[in-house]
């Protein structure tokens, strides 16, 4: 055995890049959840490709059609009919559009302020900071659902207005965040030695404070996509969300509420794809986070 | 020869306890420092943790704005220019080189980092002259390419000394440059920085609270007790002749390589005086053995000495002081 230990040659360096591969890959959470989401979004972009009906398009004789594998359900629709003949399916398969626009969008419009507001609390510190953490106290006062009913109610739901509300309203994590992170790293010599190099306060904040606490951006924007496309489901659920017939997964979990008991299927549906989703980006948040951890000191 | 840097009844103090329903408490971390520096001088700064050291080295960089007091540039004050223009003169030395180097960049881009700032020269230019820079504090082009985690610590130093040398400044100022390395590496580090004081003339401020290290490569101490300067003189006078006792129990406290002996009294005792409630009169009164009455209500000035000047009623008494 210790001939044959000898024998094998010095290590080969893995190349900047292939270490990079090997820490997401060798991370199982964050290869399954990557997947997850790249599939949704696939099927999302090729939606009209993939779809076999229009998601819109009724047909009054063909109600409530069950699954493909109840005794009644037919290969025609093979998820099925809602109670107004629309192809389940492609509904579906539409609603993952509107999950990941919302969950995108809402992250980076939130993100957009969230990080800002954190950058300058932590980098300026003294007043700017004080204000700042009111600011972020008073948003946390608030509770989200009730402030986001509130404002539909009064504005009238549509999906623009859905997006900005939870846009504008979720930055506090985001601040939250970026400002500890910022205010460890501001304390930090090589953000002295820039400045003692005379470099502006842009150029500090933006190319040495932000590569560095990315990290952390990376994994809260995750936690407050998956946390908006939660919301935009309970949203549409109590009616106040993107407004019928858009098919979004939190509105067809609404209109099948009628029919839970003789149509189950109209509601394990939509939901089994909005939970697989939001299980999906929390497993890459969690994996990203552990792949960017081993860096530790640098 | 006039004074390079010129700094009278520096100050600066901080509020501790920075809160909307806090009380606020003032902390003076430097408090009526005057010095001045000479071009071509190693000014050593020695003094405990928490004397004020790294807050004077960070005001004679222009980080950090004095509370009191000015600072003067070859005659010009420090608050009436910019930030580019102080940089091109004076540059830092931190003493951590793991948190003095960004880890998302690599060691080209950190030490093209002050060229690229002030704009000087092409891409290609500035990539010559990082390499020759690298070259010249002794780390070979290949490193240019890598990150700072993949280095040792004296290797960082040394991008962290080719960093502060690129822009060709006239003042280093020197924060512990080596009392995060080992011993081995530390002398490699302190000849490089003799190497290049030689071959560009240059000016340091040297922070340290290693004696050792001070009297190698220092050509005049100052000592820094609870934000104030004690004693100053030529670096052999100093040694030969402490006069402070302060100065004498720093000396005292050096560690002898002989292991018998243990760790070295100092007579000082723990009791580092609290910064937010200094003592009244002398600040080093209640650690010190020869403090007589006058110590605890009067603040000594500096007297002069045989070789440079003292802050102490027994042992530096000015004119005239004791008849009073």
């Amino acid at each position: 055995m210790a001939e044959a230990t000898l024998q094998i040659a010095e290590p080969i360096q893995p190349t900047e890049g292939a270490r990079l591969r090997g820490r997401v890959f060798g991370q199982k959470s964050l290869t399954i959840g990557l997947g997850i989401v790249a599939l949704i979004a696939a099927i999302a972009l090729l939606a009209p490709l993939l779809a076999p009906y229009d998601p819109y398009a009724q047909d009054l004789t063909r109600r409530l059609i069950p699954p493909f594998w109840y005794p009644k359900g037919s290969w025609l629709h093979p998820l099925g009919t809602d109670n107004l003949g629309r192809d389940y399916l492609s509904r579906t398969l539409y609603g993952a559009r509107i999950s990941l626009l919302i969950g995108l969008s809402v992250m980076v419009i939130s993100g957009l302020i969230g990080t800002t507001m954190g950058l300058v609390a932590g980098y300026f510190g003294g007043r700017v900071d004080l204000l700042i953490t009111f600011l972020i106290t008073t948003r946390l006062a608030m509770p989200v659902i009730l402030f986001a009913l509130a404002v539909v109610a009064l504005l009238g739901g549509s999906l623009l207005v859905v997006i900005l509300t939870l846009g504008l309203l979720k930055w506090d994590r985001f601040a939250v965040v970026m400002r500890s992170a910022t205010q460890q790293t501001r304390s930090l010599d090589y953000v002295a030695a820039a400045e003692a190099a005379g470099a502006s306060t842009a150029r500090i904040v933006l190319g040495e404070v932000l590569p560095n606490i990315a990290p952390h951006l990376i994994v809260v924007a995750t936690v407050e996509a998956a946390s908006a496309i939660l919301l935009e489901a309970a949203l549409s659920f109590l009616g106040l969300g993107v407004q019928p017939p858009l098919p979004s997964w939190g509105l067809m979990i609404a209109e099948a509420k009628a029919y839970m008991f003789f149509s189950f299927w109209l509601i394990a549906i939509p939901g089994t794809a909005l939970a697989l989703l939001v299980f999906g980006i929390n497993l890459a948040g969690d994996g990203l986070r552990d792949a960017i951890a081993p860096d530790g000191r640098g | 020869m006039s004074a390079l840097i010129r700094a009278r009844g520096l100050a600066r103090s901080f509020a501790v306890g920075q809160g909307m329903f806090r009380p606020r408490r003032t902390l003076h971390a430097v408090n009526g420092v005057d010095i001045d520096i000479k071009k071509g001088e190693v000014v050593g700064i020695v003094g405990e943790s928490g004397c004020g050291k790294s807050t004077l080295a960070r005001m004679l960089l222009g980080l950090l704005p004095p509370s009191a007091g000015t600072i003067e540039l070859e005659g010009k004050d420090l608050r009436t220019l910019d930030r580019q223009a102080v940089s091109r003169r004076v540059q830092p030395v931190f003493q951590d080189p793991y948190s003095s180097l960004n880890p998302r960049r690599r060691i080209a881009s950190i030490v093209a980092l002050p060229l690229e700032v002030h704009g000087i020269g092409s891409a290609a230019e500035r990539r010559r002259s990082t390499l020759e820079m690298l070259e010249r504090v002794g780390l070979p082009s290949r490193f240019a390419d890598h990150y700072p985690r993949e280095l040792s610590g004296g290797q960082r130093q040394r991008v962290a000394i080719a960093r502060a040398l690129v822009m060709r400044p006239e003042i280093v100022i020197c924060d512990e440059p080596t009392s995060a390395l080992d011993v081995s590496v530390q002398s490699q580090i302190l000849n490089l920085l003799l190497e290049l004081r030689r071959d560009r003339g240059l000016t340091y401020v040297f922070i340290s609270h290693n004696l050792a290290v001070v009297e190698h490569i220092a050509t005049r101490v100052a000592v820094m007790y609870l934000g104030r300067v004690v004693e100053m003189a030529e670096t052999a006078g100093l040694f030969r002749d402490p006069r402070h006792p302060y100065t004498r129990a720093l000396l005292a406290s050096v560690l002898t390589p002989e292991p018998g002996l243990g760790i070295p009294d100092t007579g000082l005792g723990l009791a580092f005086p609290d910064p937010l409630n200094p003592p009244p009169g002398c600040p080093f009164h209640p650690r010190c053995p020869d403090a007589i009455g006058i110590c605890r209500v009067q603040m000594p000035p500096l007297a002069p000495t045989l070789a440079g000047v003292a802050a102490c009623h027994v042992h530096a008494p000015a004119q005239g002081a004791l008849a009073a």
